[in-house]
């Protein structure tokens, strides 16, 4: 059963003259139980806002326009004594508790959000290193986090249990009284990761996890989490711009541009069965540390403005196989299996099929052969500066 | 790589060319400026000001020598006993004579004083803030430059010795040596305001020139003077615009104070000598007429600098 | 490689060294202590031959960044020579300074930074030529200015003339700062993380850019940066730095398949790659970077070192040596003590079996490791040699008696190293240098290569 369903969300910001930026768009896919997926793209492609806005946490100016995040999970007040929400609270049309147990989180307002903050779902932000306060005690940062959000936890129990995330992400104990300065780099981010996991929430957000760290640290930390899946089977939501992390821990990942998913699936899919021009331009511009004589070729032009932007294929600009139709409407997402077996176009709303936003999806095989050579890039007319 | 072909220009239009972008800038700062009514009104208030010190004759109902019942000069009577007694009188418009604002002791028109007194006040706000501005800027720039050696150590003690000067007291000591001018009102106000400015120019320059831009500049040979004044001092000009406004405000109210307290100079017309005026001749509680105006004067003026200090910190800080 | 043949190194780099903070305050000259600079270079050589792109990797505080500002003279050495095309420039006339100036440029790191806000692109690309007045008159040096543009990809030019950097993305500002360093035709460019902070998609345009440009403008790049694969791209010769050392230097593709000294490889094991997915080997490597201010005796990784050599008379494994090591850096931090023996059993096997654990990866830890989430390992399934037991057991006791001194003296005798007492020089092995003591003694050689003296610390201290 699902843990994440998120539905065709749509996030804006308002801007003071009336228009709005429009952060992500119909964006819709879902994390199972204990595997790691992916949001990859670029800055501005609306990633982050889209991990912050599960859990309220967007800016003043920002709100869900539409769009549902289905979340397994039910609310203490309507709570039967198994955990399962009432009957009453399912026929309730009012209540965004859907027959499957789950709740819409959009739907909530900011009291019972807070519910669900860190028990739930947490977040490891972006640079946690600095997400620690320098005045107090780690240990006692963590047992705060603690007694916020399980005040029925009395202030040892908290301390204990401290202590011992503490150690299950490889830090000695004893270092629970010792102050933020006092810890590495590494030691930081884990202990940040510890915070995290402080309530046993389902889902871990990490907002570009490894960014500010040193490659050796990067690659314990990324041993960490996999390891922290393995043993509280918690699913992890991987926020970054780094496809060489993702290709390394993400189960899934969805590719995303312009505020919309561009190609969603498995990982191996993405990159074997590459199904979208934006994936193969972005495959074609990182360097790997194993190939001898790679052509990098980078993708010309520059990300679209996102403040009320108009109908067609947000990367068509930038798109050397764009056509007349894709400055119509933004492709639906279609199926990749069938195309490639079977070369029909099939749209497909199976959130863990492998699927593209492309209408030449028919011509697969062709587009994947032309994207290497960096002329296809190189030649066609830009039309912004 | 260098080709010889330039374009046929003469030099006046590759001038027009070079400024261009600057005044795009101008514009686009302009309409930032306005979305604050604070600022426009701040604008509004020194344009009224300011045309009363250019063209005070426009607006002033009279001269400052005009005396009621009598007229302008040349005066040709003089007053009666009945109309003395009248003096100060409230505001009158028309019988028996037009005084908006009513007339002080002497019988002169409040409202034409206070027009003829603008340009004191405008001048002496402005010397006074671009003198501590002249000072202040270049001595934060150099200090904040060479910061931490020798040069920085000597301005800063410097800077430190002259916040513990006393402004009154040395003001009263400035002007019993060199009397009492304008000008010297004018440089005592600059002496001790300049010491803010060149503290907050040199923490800026001191954060600026760790900057990639200066480094380059330096890579690529510039000299040290070059890049003080080329490369920071344009980015700290914007903080030293603002400076410059609260200067002027200060000015404008340290200046009414000194006349206030009789250090000033009695041949001009200024809003702080009217409220001495009105002081030593005991008329405080019985013409509001009197008082009020130029006070109000004085807080409009100051604010206007300020006001327009605020907007323009937005403009050159934004803080979306 | 044939490049000592007939081409003199344009730059030549000798024990170089640069220490920042060098002062203390009273309080401390006072209580008699020694001042503890930075030292963020501290004995580098290097030769770099035209035409060469040069790497230089490593991670956060190695002194890249401080050695690339040495190149183009934004700091001065402490000790130590820069050659440039034979002259000497660590003390030039003004004169000398110009030239120099012209001919050695550098590309920083921040594309938001590196531009001045108030100057548009013009003024910012012809600010060079005007600084040393390399071309008379507006006109011509405004000619000049858009042919540098459109040779870094930014035409039309007119278009970007006159605009200022906040109007640019970040690809486009990095490359006005990429045209103003080639303004003044320069032979040298030093490029600090030139594309680290621009979006990913972008990276390669600029990249790209900069090779075709090498070609077109005869330029020599040295070319710094943390990211490993940029360096596989970008560069023929790579140097790996640590702690302000150069700790091994030569052919990229060598370096990167064949790494010979510890930490390059365990820098380039640690890289995520998209072919390896998660067949990737981890990191062998125990700990973080230390301070450059308080940097290790010896050879400065040695404590973290999965190849640290054990002494003479050792007759044990070497990995068993590796654990007995940790086991005293433990102690010494003071990461060991009576409190830490935990469970139940004999509190001196338990503290011995927890100090002999490795914080590395799950592939390189012992099963009873895994079992115990990394608390615990068993000792004797370790080749460790009879007196070397017994040492840690006497140490074990030390502790427990709450006498960490007692404890590192009984370790002192047994579980030394040479790699602690001794800094190594680079040492020539095939095609590269390596400062490692494990390559001593190949082809012969215990003298270092091209004559660096910088880098010997003879005095042993303490291990």
């Amino acid at each position: 059963m699902t843990l994440l369903e998120v539905n065709d969300l749509s996030i804006r910001y308002a801007v003071d003259d009336g228009s709005a930026v429009h952060a992500s768009d119909d964006v819709s896919f879902s994390v199972e139980p204990g595997e790691t997926y992916g949001l990859v793209g670029e800055s501005g492609c609306g990633k982050t806002t889209l991990a912050k806005s599960l859990v309220h946490l967007l800016d003043d100016n920002g709100y869900i326009e539409e769009g549902e995040i289905w979340f397994e999970t039910t609310l203490p007040q309507w709570a039967d004594e198994n955990g399962e929400p009432k009957q009453s609270v399912i026929d309730d049309p009012d209540k965004p508790v859907r027959a499957d147990g789950k709740t819409d989180l959009a739907q909530l307002d900011s009291k019972q959000i807070r519910d669900i903050r860190w028990r739930d779902i947490a977040i490891i932000p972006q640079s946690a290193m600095n997400a620690l306060n320098p005045v107090y005690k780690v240990g006692d940062q963590i047992v705060e986090a603690i007694l916020r959000h399980e005040p029925e936890t009395t202030a040892d129990e908290a301390h204990d249990r401290a202590r011992d995330l503490l150690e299950r992400v490889g830090i000695e104990p004893d270092r629970a009284d010792d102050y933020a300065h006092q810890f590495s780099g590494g030691m930081k981010q884990r202990a940040v990761i510890a915070m995290a996991m402080a309530c046993g929430p389902d889902l871990l957000i990490a907002d570009e996890p490894t960014t500010a760290l040193d490659v050796i640290i990067q690659d314990r930390i990324l041993e960490e989490l996999e390891a922290l899946q393995e043993e509280f089977g918690v699913s992890i939501l991987v926020i970054s711009h780094d496809i060489s992390v993702m290709a390394e821990i993400c189960d899934r990942m969805a590719v995303m541009y312009g505020g919309k998913v561009m190609e969603s699936g498995r990982t191996e899919d993405i990159f074997d069965a590459t199904a979208n021009p934006y994936t193969l331009g972005l495959k074609n511009s990182f360097p790997t540390i194993t190939s001898k004589d790679q052509d990098l070729v980078s993708i010309p032009g520059t990300p679209p403005t996102l403040r009320d932007p108009d109908e067609g294929c947000r990367f068509r600009e930038r798109c050397p196989f764009a056509v007349e139709e894709c400055h119509a409407a933004h492709p639906p997402m279609y199926d990749v299996e069938t195309a490639d077996t079977e070369g029909r176009a099939v749209e497909s709303t199976d959130g863990r099929a492998h699927t593209t936003a492309c209408y030449r999806i028919d011509e697969l095989e062709q587009l994947r052969t032309d994207a290497i050579n960096e002329s296809t890039w190189t030649d066609q007319t830009i039309e912004s500066r | 790589m260098a080709t010889g072909q330039g374009d046929t220009e003469t030099d006046g239009e590759s001038y027009t060319r070079r400024w261009e972008p600057r005044l795009e800038r101008l514009k686009r700062g302009w309409s930032r400026y306005t979305e604050h009514n604070i600022g426009v009104l701040g604008l509004v208030i020194l344009g009224i000001f300011s045309l009363w010190a250019v063209v005070p004759g426009v607006f002033a109902p009279h001269s400052t020598d005009w005396i009621a019942y009598l007229g302008e000069p040349p005066i040709q009577s003089r007053l009666t006993a009945e109309q003395v007694r009248s003096l100060p009188h409230p505001p009158a418009f028309g019988d028996p004579f037009f005084a908006p604002l009513g007339t002080n002791a002497n019988g002169n028109g409040i409202l034409s004083l206070v027009i003829y007194s603008a340009s004191n006040a405008m001048y002496i706000g402005l010397a006074a803030g671009l003198l501590s501005s002249l000072v202040g800027v270049p001595l934060g720039l150099i200090s904040g430059f060479y910061g931490d050696t020798w040069i920085d150590e000597a301005i800063q003690r410097f800077v430190d010795v002259m916040y513990g000067l006393p402004f009154l007291p040395f003001l009263i000591v400035l002007v019993a040596i060199r009397g009492i001018t304008t000008t010297n009102i004018i440089i005592g106000i600059a002496v001790t305001s300049w010491l803010n400015n060149c503290i907050t120019i040199r923490g800026e320059t001191l954060s600026l020139k760790e900057r990639s831009y200066v480094e380059s500049a330096k890579v690529a040979g510039a000299s040290d003077t070059r890049i003080i004044f080329r490369h920071i001092m344009p980015n700290v000009l914007p903080i030293s615009f603002v400076f410059l406004a609260q200067d002027a405000a200060g000015a404008v109210i340290a200046q009414a104070s000194l006349a206030y307290l009789g250090l000033a100079d009695f041949t001009a017309n200024s809003w702080g000598i009217m409220l001495e005026n009105i002081k030593s001749q005991g008329y405080i509680f019985d013409a509001w007429w009197w008082l009020l105006p130029p006070g109000i004067a004085l807080m409009l003026m100051a604010a206007s600098f300020y006001f327009i200090g605020f907007s323009m910190e937005d403009v050159t800080n934004p803080q979306r | 490689m044939d490049r000592s043949d007939d081409r003199e190194p344009l730059v030549e780099i000798d024990g170089l060294q640069k220490l920042f903070d060098q002062s203390q305050g009273i309080v401390d000259t006072v209580l008699g202590r020694e001042p503890q600079p930075v030292r963020a270079v501290d004995g580098v050589s290097l030769d770099i031959y035209p035409g060469d792109t040069v790497g230089i990797a490593g991670e956060s505080g190695c002194g890249k960044t401080t050695l690339g500002k040495l190149l183009v003279k934004l700091y001065e050495p402490t000790e130590g020579t820069i050659r440039f095309d034979g002259d000497d420039v660590t003390d030039m006339t003004r004169e000398d300074e110009r030239k120099f100036r012209k001919r050695v440029q550098m590309i920083f790191q921040d594309p938001f930074e590196s531009l001045n806000p108030r100057m548009t692109v013009y003024d910012t690309v012809s600010e060079p030529l005007k600084i040393n007045e390399m071309v008379d008159g507006y006109d011509e040096r405004r000619s000049r200015v858009k042919q540098v543009l459109e040779d870094v990809g930014l035409g039309p030019a007119e278009v970007y003339l006159d605009a200022f950097p906040d109007e640019l993305s970040g690809g486009e500002r990095q490359r006005v700062a990429i045209a103003r360093a080639l303004v003044v035709d320069p032979d040298f460019v030093v490029c600090d993380e030139p594309v680290s902070m621009l979006d990913v998609s972008i990276r390669a345009g600029v990249l790209n850019l900069m090779q075709d440009l090498q070609d077109e403008y005869d330029l020599t790049y040295l070319f710094i940066s943390h990211d490993l694969s940029l360096i596989r791209y970008m560069c023929d010769r790579a140097g790996i730095m640590y702690l302000g050392n150069m700790v091994e230097q030569g052919p990229t593709d060598d370096v990167i398949d064949d790494p010979k000294h510890p930490y390059t490889e365990a820098l380039f094991d640690a890289v995520p790659d998209v072919e390896l997915g998660d067949n990737r080997r981890r990191a062998n490597a125990t700990g973080e970077v230390p301070s450059p201010r308080n940097p290790p005796s010896g050879c400065q990784y040695h404590p973290r070192c999965a190849h640290i050599i054990p002494p003479e008379d050792w007759d044990g494994s070497q990995e068993a040596f590796r654990r007995a090591f940790q086991f005293k850096l433990k102690v010494r931090r003071g990461d060991l003590d009576a409190g830490t023996a935990s469970g139940d059993g004999d509190p001196v096997e338990s503290l011995v079996e927890q100090g002999l654990t490795l914080d590395v990866p799950e592939e390189y830890r012992s099963e009873r490791e895994i079992e115990t989430g990394g608390r615990r390992t068993n000792a004797s399934s370790l080749d460790l040699p009879g007196d070397a037991r017994t040492a840690l057991d006497e140490a074990a006791e030390a502790l427990l008696d709450g006498d960490p001194d007692a404890a590192v003296a009984a370790l002192d005798g047994v579980v030394t190293t040479p790699c602690a007492s001794r800094e190594p020089r680079p040492f020539l092995s095939g095609t590269r240098e390596v400062a490692c003591h494990r390559y001593e003694d190949e082809n012969g050689n215990t003298g270092a290569i091209g004559g660096s003296n910088g880098g010997i610390n003879a005095a042993p201290t303490e291990d």
